[in-house]
Parts: structure tokens; sequence; C-alpha cells
């Protein structure tokens, strides 16, 4: 993460804001193969190609950083002791760019995007680092501001779609209720009539009849049309990052498919940078970027996602690929494997790598140090002493089966 | 009749079937029929204690003001205990929160006739700070209000009536106030960790319009039929406190009634406050369902989008 920056700059090609590549992403595991070779050789020969640099073949070609989190320490006060969710985490949005964050439950993730907008639980202690968020003016540290300043910031800038989704809603006032509320909250003095106009264009966005929401109860609507209104009302505000934390948990895969394309031709739409945190790969196959694997309070990995599912440097994150079911088992293929052992405990924090325990490539050293994350390739860091020796996926089915 | 008067059977038979106005040697039922289509018309019978007063007057003229003191007192610890259980919800680390709570809790133990008295002993009896007379004259507060006054005297009978009410008013109050505070602080805690509250903080909304329009509006909900279904029991809870207070209500009549085996009247009364009770559970069904959209019925069929 520490020389990010002069990446950027290398590569920072004003008035271009959409990437080429992004536009028609490849469609066979072949095809994105070939294409992260190419970037890795050209990450390995960057210094070269500073003059003319092909922009078709870099896909990184303008990053503006909107958010960064440097070393964010969390804990939680129990009856325990400190529970450390967040452990001293670092990472960037950057412009325009979806940032998927996997991990298994209680690996910190949910924690770490509350603090985005500064929403943890009461009991919740922000022991160090700093959030700082690029909006149109100065860039500020969100830890830092009031709670007026914060109030403003919520929704306007950063909105959250809930993993709770389904009682999201205030029971006793209509829908329409919550988006006129959410609007006046940050723009006083605009009519209910203008509000509801962008209201009921984006709940057609979601494909939902805009009328019948909007004067509907919340106990009125079925579980997919809450959560695609709840997607219609964190784009109101037009923010320029919106969370999305495990949107399609509770949902069939039928719903969840149809939430995934409309989530998709919005983002194609519009200009905004969206983070998805999710325990299913397949979603952030299909929407990502850049992925980062959250494992213990840290992120051990991050990366462009093509880079991570092919070639994943973590052994978490290759363990975590490897966990991923296939329908249908073709011969001779290995079975599915998982992770032995059980996360840390987040309370005692030991001078180790905190995945050791549970590692297949674990020596000496990871019992004794605790590994930082590495910039390994353009983009792509890790922190992993052996990373080098973690096989790549061969099989490109793991994360096309939601294809 | 016959053990406490000392009539004969033939005598208390004649006078029984004069204030009932039944014909004792008709069937039951039919006898049960005269009575009910004599009740539906409102002709509830004949005191025994004193013949010729019709029950309904004597109703009539109580319930007023066992009405107008157990209401009383019922809406303003209901509004002082609303305002003070969400203060303590919503300030949970302040100082005065366990305050707020514990003494709910130890009032909220105390059975009304206690605090009744310890009101007389305070307010009645004790002469406080070297005065020669204690706060309230209580010897000439029996009553509801002062002999041979009316609504003539205007705003002076107005004054008489609060000044005779107040003590079974502050009774009332201070016996049930301990149970709202509680039961709004459970309300509204339980409300605060609600998604839609967390959901309302994340979108920027002003403090001042979680609460009250997040919060409070939902958490207000067990209140409201808690209030109602209370309601009905406004006119049963005040016999002890009515002959505590020689206040003359409903409850007071009615203990007397008992005392005197005066059954047209103990029949009246325990009539009203039957119907009381079930109309207000009545009352508390219907305005859930105004409260709460859950629990109305769909009027237009709507069909999943899934």
């Amino acid at each position: 993460m520490t020389d990010k920056n002069s990446n950027t700059n290398y590569y920072s090609r004003p008035g271009n804001n959409r990437d080429p590549i992004n536009n028609d992403r490849p469609d066979t595991a072949d095809e994105i193969k070939e294409q992260t070779e190419a970037q890795k050789v050209k990450s390995e020969s960057a210094v070269a190609d500073l003059d003319g640099g092909d922009l078709k073949i870099n896909p990184k070609t303008d990053r503006n950083k909107l958010m960064e989190v440097k070393n964010l320490h969390i804990a939680y006060n129990t009856d325990r002791g400190k529970l450390h969710a967040v452990n001293g985490v670092d990472f960037s949005i950057y412009n325009n760019e979806t940032t998927a964050v996997i991990g298994e439950s209680g690996c910190g993730k949910t924690t770490l995007c509350l603090a985005l907008l500064k929403l943890t639980e009461k009991n919740a202690r922000y022991l160090s680092g700093e959030i700082i968020y690029q909006g149109d003016e100065q860039e500020k540290n969100i830890l830092k501001l009031d709670e007026g300043e914060l109030r403003k910031l919520r929704w306007s800038d950063i909105s959250l779609v809930f993993q709770a989704s389904q009682s999201v809603f205030n029971p006793v006032i209509k829908i329409k209720e919550h988006f006129i509320d959410t609007v006046r909250a940050h723009q006083r003095g605009l009519s209910a009539k203008k509000i509801l106009k962008r209201a009921r264009n984006l709940l057609e966005q979601m494909q939902l009849d805009a009328d019948r929401v909007l004067s509907s109860y919340a106990h009125e609507l079925s579980g997919g049309m809450k959560q695609r209104t709840l997607i219609a009302l964190s784009f109101i505000l037009e923010p320029k990052i919106v969370i999305f934390d495990e949107p399609t948990t509770a949902l069939d895969v039928l719903t969840q498919r149809k939430i995934l394309d409309l989530l998709k031709t919005i983002k194609e739409k519009n200009d905004f940078s969206l983070i998805i945190i999710t325990h299913d790969l397949a979603i952030s196959a299909e929407l990502a970027d850049n992925v980062a694997t959250m494992y213990a309070g840290k992120i051990v990995e991050y990366g462009p996602v093509e880079s991570i599912y092919y070639q994943p440097r973590h052994p978490y994150s290759y363990g975590l690929i490897k966990a991923v079911p296939k329908i249908v088992a073709g011969e001779g293929e290995e079975g599915l494997t998982s992770i032995t052992g059980k996360p840390p405990d987040l309370i005692e924090i030991q001078e180790q790598c905190s995945f050791a325990p549970r590692c297949d490539f674990a020596s000496s050293k990871c019992y004794n140090t605790i590994p930082s994350l590495n910039n390994i390739a353009e983009g792509h860091q890790v922190a992993c002493f052996n990373y080098q020796e973690v096989p790549s996926i061969k099989d490109g089915s793991h994360v096309q089966n939601s294809d | 009749m016959i053990a406490q008067y000392g009539m004969s059977m033939s005598e208390a038979r004649a006078r029984a079937s004069a204030l009932y106005a039944l014909d004792l040697d008709a069937p039951l039922i039919q006898q049960y029929f005269s009575y009910m289509s004599r009740m539906i018309r409102g002709d509830m019978g004949q005191s025994i204690r004193s013949p010729g007063v019709r029950v309904s007057w004597i109703i009539l003229a109580r319930l007023p003001w066992t009405l107008f003191t157990v209401g009383t007192g019922l809406i303003l610890s209901c509004l002082i205990g609303v305002f003070l259980g969400t203060i303590s919800a919503f300030r949970r680390d302040k100082w005065y929160e366990p305050i707020i709570t514990g003494t709910s809790s130890i009032i909220s133990a105390i059975p009304d006739f206690l605090i009744g008295i310890f009101l007389i002993i305070i307010f009645g009896i004790i002469t406080w700070f070297g005065r020669s007379e204690p706060l309230i004259p209580i010897h000439s507060m029996r009553g509801t209000s002062t002999p041979g006054m009316s609504w003539d005297d205007g705003i002076f009978y107005l004054w008489d009536i609060l000044v005779h009410g107040f003590l079974p008013i502050t009774t009332y109050a201070l016996a049930q106030i301990g149970m709202w505070v509680l039961l709004m602080k459970g309300s509204t805690t339980s409300t605060l960790n609600k998604d839609y509250v967390r959901l309302a903080e994340a979108r920027g909304l002003k403090n001042s319009k979680i609460m009250s329009r997040y919060v409070s509006r939902n958490a207000l909900l067990p209140i409201a039929t808690e209030f109602a279904m209370r309601m009905g029991f406004i006119l049963g809870g005040s016999l002890i406190i009515e002959q505590l207070f020689v206040y003359e209500g409903l409850g007071l009549e009615l203990l007397n009634a008992v005392h005197n085996r005066d059954y047209p009247v103990m029949q009246g009364i325990f009539l009203v406050i039957t119907s009381c009770i079930v109309f207000a559970n009545l009352f508390a069904e219907l305005l859930y369902g105004i409260l709460d959209p859950r629990t109305r019925i769909r009027r237009s069929g709507s069909n999943d989008q899934n």
C-alpha cells in the first residue's frame, strides 16, 4: 500500500475517467488469464512504459483516490476484554471502481465498513488510524468530524445498504416518507413532488412499480422488493461511495441474480465507487474491480479481481476460492476443500501471522513475526512471507458459476 | 334480608318483588328476560337501602366524579411516565437515569392505598416548617366538593372540585407512574436497537427527527394499547382509594352497597364496570389498527413482483 501513490501518478491520465477494459470485461477464463499475464508483464516493465504506454492494455489509467484508510484499529469493549475487530487496516477506494471485501464471518468486514461512516456500535473504540475522505472540498478525516459534519456526510457522500435490509424501513410510515425524510435532511426546502420524482426514477431503474412501492408500508413489500427499494434509496442523494453490506445474503438465487444485474446496469450508467462486503465469491467476481481479502481484522491480500481469483498470493484467499462448491463436479477433479481450524480469538493478539495455525504453507518465521502488506505486483499486495508457494487456481469454474 | 332485618319470609318476598318489580312466581327464564328488557331501557331497579331511589340515578350521580379523578390520574401518570421513560432510555449514560429507573421500580411496587395513606400523612397531618396547620385541611376535604357549593359559584366551584380531588388524583397518578416509566423505557430501548433506527442514522437524519418519527412513534405502540386497556379498569380500581379519602364516587358507592347488601346497586355498578372493560378492550383493538399499519387488512390486493 505504501507505494501506491507513486504508481497512481505514473499512470494518471487526466480526463479519462472510465477505464476501457472495464467496459468490455473478458468473458472466458482464458481471456482473463491472458490479460493477467499481460498485466504482470506490464507492471514489471512499468518504468520503461512511462512515455508511451498503451491505454488498452493497462486498465488502471486514472485512479483518483477517493478515500484512504490508514492503519485503522478498532476494538470493541467486551466483558472478556478488548476485541480487536479491525486490526491495522490500510486500503484505498478509487473513483468509479468497485472493491469487494471478502472473508469469513466475524473477520471485521462489517465493522470496517460501518467505520467508514463512523456508525459503529457504542462500545467500539477507535484506537488509532485515520479515514481520509477526498470530497469536493478539502480532504477530511472522517474519524475527527463532529456530529453535525458526520450527519451531512452520511448518505449524501457515502451511503450504506445494510445487511439486514428486511427490517430497515420504519414499519409505521410509508416508503415515500423515507425518501422525503432522507432528502430533506440534506437539502432543506425541496418540495415533496421533486423528491418523489427522483425516487420514482430510481425505483423504475430497479424495475419496481414505483407508485405502488412509494405508497406502501414496508411490510407490504417482498424481501427482494425491499432490497431493491433500499438500493434505490441509497442512490437518492447521488453519493460518491455506496457500501453494500452483503447485499444478497437473505435472498433466493433468482432474486440475487436480478439484483446483481440491476446493480451492473446502474453501475454502468452512474459514476460512483462501490464497496461490496460479501462472502459470496461469485458476486465479487462478477462486480468487483478490486478484491480485498480480510482475515482476523486485517487485509491480507488486495489486488485486481482477475489476479486474485486466478493467482491468489495469500494462502487464505486460495483457501476461500478452493472452498467454493461447484454445482457439477467434473471427473478427476479435486473435491471441495475447506480451510481447517477456526479463526483466531480477536481478544488475544499474538506476535505471529494470524493465519499461520491454519496455513499449509506456514514456516517458522510465520510464528514469530507479523507479516505486513507488501506490493508484489502492480496494484497487488499481500501479507504473506511464502506467497510464492501459493499455487494458482487452474480451473476457472470456481468463480464462473454465477455467469 | 331475612337474616339482616329480621323480616318474615313473606314480607321479604313482597319487598323484593316491589323493588325489582319482578314476578317471583314466574319461571326463571321469564324473570331473566323481563330483567333484561328493563335493563335495555335503562331501568336498573331501585335501591334497597333507600327505597324509591333508582339505581341509574345513583350511578349517574357518582360516575362523573370517579371518571374525573381516576381519568385525570391515568392521563397525568401516563404523560409524565412516558416523558420520563423516554428520557431515561435516550440518556442511559447520564447520572439521573438510575435515579429515574430506581424510583420508578420502588414506586410501582407500593400498593396504591399505602401511597394514599402516605399522602394524607404528608399533606394532612404533619405541620411543616413551623406552620400551625398542615398543608391541606384534611377534615374539610371529605366528599367531592364543599357542601352547599354548586356550578352557580362558577370558578370557585371548579377550584373547590380540584382541591377536593387533588389527593385522590395524586394517589392514582403516583400509583401508576412507575409502571409507565418502566414500560416506556423498555419499549424505547428495544426500539433504539432496531435496524430502521440505525439506517435512519446512516441516512444522516437529524437526531430530533429520528427520536420523534422513528423511535418514539414505534415505542408508543404498546403504550397506547396499555393505556386503552387501563381505561377499562378506571372504575374498578377506585374502591379503596375513594374509601380512604371519603370521596363520593362509584367505588365508595359500591363499597357501601356491599356493606348494606344493596343488591340492585351492586348489580348496576358491576354492569357499568364490566361494560367499561369490554369497551376499553374493543377501543384498544381499534386504536392499534389505526396506529400500526401492519395490523390493517390490505384493501387492494398487491401482487409480489419477485
